[in-house]
């Protein structure tokens, strides 16, 4: 039986990105099935030192073969860890898990370095990538956002990246590029989370058909509650945001269009559920901000009751003002049979076809006049509620995620273990094993 | 009415007399020295303005070429007037010249001893030693109702054997103004031209009203120095300026500069400098070295591969690790370094471990740092030498091959150099690649023997301030025989990087294209 180790750049019980969670659902789900299986979430976080690690500790162990590995710092314009030492220790640390797949959610906090030399360790084992957002096309947090405009970038250049960045001049970007297109060339099997993202890496020159899209799994949806007109006319006019306190999830935005939609567009009973992010948060991160009386701060929650929690409201917003890659909150939201209002660009475009409503993004107005026109209209939210189609459960990711490995390993055999293991050049269309849309 | 004030012994037999007499400049009476039975006429002269003399009166100076013998009666004839030489001269009469001339007559003497009729003649070094001190004496500005003159300063430099002084003149509206520099160094005196309305200084305005002001009064004078000697004094520099009335002013000692600063300061004065006339240039010459006349058809390879890199890193110094693996990607066989900084910061060092343990990485052997190796340095006689940016390196096709293709190529060195934009390539051969290597300086990457870099302390005696200078320069000078064979790369584009050390990075490579450009004109104009 293979044995594999899936690396994730955190630990959900530090942090609770959408990456983690769906590394260590996949991890959990592996166990479940018998399969020998690691899991090893990275963290550089300054504040566990000390905190919850020993002196000289570098690894935590979690629950069974569940590990914290703790490094220095990288520096996330090279992706390359600043310490020797702790490429070394992670290189280390994956070696001796000798796993036959290895497979990576994110090159940040494990370093272009480690990639390379494990796949020159171990040139017969399966590396694995999925592909959470735009890191390695760009430098700005792999937002794709200019900085300090904060607007939408389409794609990278040297000179337009350099522009973003005044301390670095087009040839970096240029260096940049080519080693993270080397790092890429290490995988046997790159998989993006959607379609939107698998062509923004084909626009930026990673070969059509290296990339194949497998939607993140989630955990078996709950069965739909049972709802009348009556019902729903109440729920229509709740709406909800669910994510972090930071400025590209666009939940100043919400605000101002709750305040738009309740006091230009005549919805006075609409109510806005803040999930994530406090009322002492808001206001610290946009003084001055008016926050309507129909809003209501719910604080932190627990993601296992993120679909239980959205199953509560009419509507879910997601008013993120960068691509985003595949939200996990649609996912949960299509889980819980809670329709979306979302951007309408990138991940969340592509995520809500069929079943939501999009808007420009960074648009307070055209937000909250649709946030009114829906509000205390049942029928239409009954109407998109039928459209939702339960999202790919762990079980199916995990199937899919199989046949992917297989197609790769028979594309890859026999296996030559070359210096640089490239291995762009002998890729089949991995797309067409995921069963992709 | 005519006096004689001085009369000074002058090298080869001849004599100085320094006088003055009851007329005016203008007029300039027929000067003969009486001795004996005849009279020979003066071998030059000179009439010149007196302040200490009433109107009407001149002072004079005349060489001849004889000296009365002892005890023989002399004198000294103009037009009419006729005055008795005092004595022979004698050695202490230069003393008593600094000790208690005039300036007038002072300035006539040292401008008839040193550069009358367009030519320069020197001077025993005990004259010399007398004169010194009066000219250490003068300041930095003069003035007179004719001129102004004011030095602003002097630099030096040992390791290029180049000076300049830059200052300013004005003159009056209805006189010209000649000027001359005097360069007092090692007990000599020479002379150097200087290059009047040759800076612009509009910040003479104010300053000069009263004369002929125009914008560009600045004064230059590059200074080319001989090498090998004056290790232990400063050259001093004095300008003798005149302008109907000659006067001097001091630039004082040459401050001696690093080849960087002092190649900053020059392209700092380059910046408002006027050519007054083609070919005028402030920067040293540079000689296009000719390494190894001998023609060697065949770089012998040795028997395993190896190559010697000479990287100029411009990326960031961490980015050094993808650079290596870049070249044990490309490169056959063991690759050894030299990586062209002072020394190696930590983030280089880790790069550079980082490198040894990444795929290939086994196959690099020594780096080192040296900003400006030689061709003995250790390691690199025996394998063929590669030279490049990283920029290059990682944006350039093509450079991989010609380290072994050194083994079959008629040619001392072979060079891929960028295309630059609008470069009609269509059957371009050699000649043409290299006309554009010379014209254009393009980004290249180059193979070569190692004793095309010179032996030790080739590079001190250069006025290139980088690797990367000197290394076009011999490249150039090969390519003059015929000796390089160029490819041109068509890629795209090849950004630069950025320089290790900033703006003084770039100043260094820009000063290095300057002096290219420079010999590269001349070549065509003659």
């Amino acid at each position: 039986m293979k044995r594999v180790a899936i690396i994730a750049h955190t630990h959900p019980q530090f942090t609770l990105g959408g990456g983690e969670l769906a590394a260590h659902r996949h991890f959990s789900h592996l166990r479940a099935l018998g399969i020998r299986s690691h899991f090893v979430g990275m963290t550089v976080n300054p504040k566990a030192t000390g905190r919850y690690f020993g002196d000289g500790q570098r690894v935590l162990t979690l629950g069974a073969q569940d590990h914290v590995l703790l490094t220095g710092g990288m520096d996330g314009f090279s992706m390359e860890f600043d310490q020797a030492e702790d490429e070394q220790r992670t290189l280390d640390f994956l070696l001796s898990l000798n796993a036959d797949i290895y497979h990576f959610h994110h090159i940040w906090n494990v370093g272009a370095g480690t990639i390379r030399r494990l796949r020159a360790a171990r040139p017969d084992a399966q590396l694995i990538l999925t592909l959470h957002e735009y890191a390695a096309i760009c430098a700005n947090h792999g937002q794709m956002i200019t900085r300090p405009g904060g607007q939408l970038c389409s794609g990278a250049s040297p000179i337009a990246c350099a522009g973003c960045f005044e301390s670095h001049v087009p040839f970096d970007f240029v260096l940049r590029k080519q080693r993270l297109r080397e790092v890429l060339d290490q995988f046997d099997l790159l998989i993006s989370p959607s379609h939107f993202l698998r062509e923004r890496f084909e626009q930026w020159g990673v070969p059509q058909g290296r990339i194949a899209v497998l939607e993140n799994g989630l955990p078996a949806s709950p069965a739909p509650l049972a709802e009348t007109l009556e019902t729903l006319d109440t729920k229509s006019r709740s709406f909800a945001f669910f994510g972090t306190l930071t400025p590209t999830k666009g939940l100043d935005v919400l605000l101002r269009a709750t305040d738009w939609a309740t006091t230009a567009c005549g919805a006075q009973d609409l109510s806005l559920n803040v999930f994530g992010v406090s009322e002492e948060q808001a206001r610290g991160m946009w003084p001055g901000l008016v926050i309507p009386d129909n809003v209501r701060f719910r604080g932190r929650y627990r993601p296992e009751d993120a679909v239980e929690l959205m199953s509560r409201v009419g509507w879910l917003v997601v008013p993120s003002v960068w691509w985003e890659n595949a939200p996990v909150v649609i996912q949960e939201a299509r889980a819980a049979r809670t329709p979306v209002i979302a951007s309408d660009i990138g991940g969340m475009a592509e995520k809500t076809q069929g079943f939501g409503l999009q808007c420009p993004p960074g648009d307070p107005y055209a937000l909250g006049a649709l946030m009114a026109e829906v509000s205390g209209n049942a029928k239409r939210l009954l109407e998109h509620k039928k459209r939702i189609e339960p999202p790919l459960d762990i079980a199916g990711y995990h199937a899919a995620w199989d046949a992917l490995c297989d197609g790769a390993a028979r594309a890859d055999a026999p296996r030559g273990g070359g210096v640089a293991g490239a291995k762009g050049a002998q890729r089949v269309r991995l797309d067409a094993l995921a069963g992709s849309r | 009415m005519s006096h004689i004030d001085f009369l000074l012994p002058m090298p080869g037999g001849q004599m100085m007399a320094v006088g003055w007499y009851d007329g005016a400049a203008g007029a300039e009476p027929a000067l003969r020295l009486v001795l004996g039975g005849g009279s020979r006429r003066a071998l030059r002269h000179r009439f010149h303005l007196r302040d200490d003399l009433p109107p009407g009166h001149s002072g004079f100076v005349a060489i001849f070429d004889t000296v009365p013998g002892h005890g023989e009666t002399a004198a000294l004839s103009l037009g009419e007037r006729r005055v008795a030489l005092p004595a022979a001269p004698a050695t202490g009469a230069w003393a008593d010249l600094v000790a208690r001339a005039v300036d007038g007559s002072f300035l006539a003497v040292l401008s008839e001893v040193l550069c009358a009729d367009g030519a320069t003649h020197p001077l025993p070094a005990g004259i010399v030693q007398a004169l010194a001190p009066r000219l250490r004496s003068f300041g930095n500005f003069a003035q007179t109702p004719q001129g102004a003159v004011g030095f602003d300063r002097f630099d030096h430099c040992p390791g290029m054997e180049h000076g300049v002084v830059a200052g300013w003149a004005l003159g009056g509206d209805d006189a010209g103004i000649s000027a001359t520099l005097v360069l007092l160094r090692d007990e000599a005196l020479s002379v150097h031209p200087v290059l009047l309305n040759s800076l612009l200084r509009t910040d003479l305005a104010e300053v000069g009203r009263g004369f002929a002001y125009t914008g560009t009064d600045g004064l230059c004078a590059p200074l080319h120095l001989p090498r090998g000697t004056g290790a232990g004094s400063a050259p001093f520099a004095v300008l003798l300026l005149r302008s109907g009335q000659a006067f001097l002013a001091a630039a004082g000692a040459g401050e001696s500069r690093q080849k960087r600063v002092y190649a900053a300061r020059l392209m700092e004065l380059e910046e408002y400098f006027v050519p007054p006339q083609t070919g005028c240039s402030l920067l040293p010459d540079i000689v296009l070295p000719r390494p190894d006349a001998q023609v060697r058809a065949h770089l012998p390879m040795p028997l395993k591969p190896q190559t010697h890199v000479l990287l100029h890193h411009n990326g960031r110094d961490c980015d050094l690790r993808d650079v290596l693996r870049h070249l044990t990607r490309h490169l056959k066989g063991r690759i050894s370094v030299t990586l062209l900084r002072d020394a190696a910061t930590p983030a280089l060092t880790r790069a550079i471990d980082g490198a040894r343990s990444d795929p290939g990485g086994e196959r690099l052997g020594e780096i080192r740092t040296a900003p400006r190796p030689n061709g003995a340095g250790a390691g690199m006689t025996a394998t063929p030498v590669l030279f490049a940016r990283s920029s290059s390196l990682l944006q350039m096709l093509g450079w991989s091959a010609l380290p072994e293709a050194m083994g079959d190529c008629d040619a001392e060195a072979q060079v891929l150099m960028e295309a630059p934009l609008l470069t009609p390539l269509g059957d371009a051969d050699d000649t043409a690649l290299a006309h554009i290597f010379r014209r254009e300086h393009p980004a290249f990457v180059a193979v070569f023997p190692a004793r095309i870099l010179g032996h030790p302390g080739s590079a001190q005696g250069s006025p290139c301030l980088t690797m990367e200078g000197e290394l076009r320069a011999r490249l150039m000078a090969l390519a003059e025989g015929g000796r390089v064979r160029f490819r041109a790369e068509g890629t795209s584009a090849v950004f630069a990087g950025r320089g290790p050390d900033g703006a003084e990075d770039a100043l260094a490579h820009a000063f290095d294209l300057a002096l290219l450009s420079r010999a590269q004109q001349e070549r065509i104009a003659s």
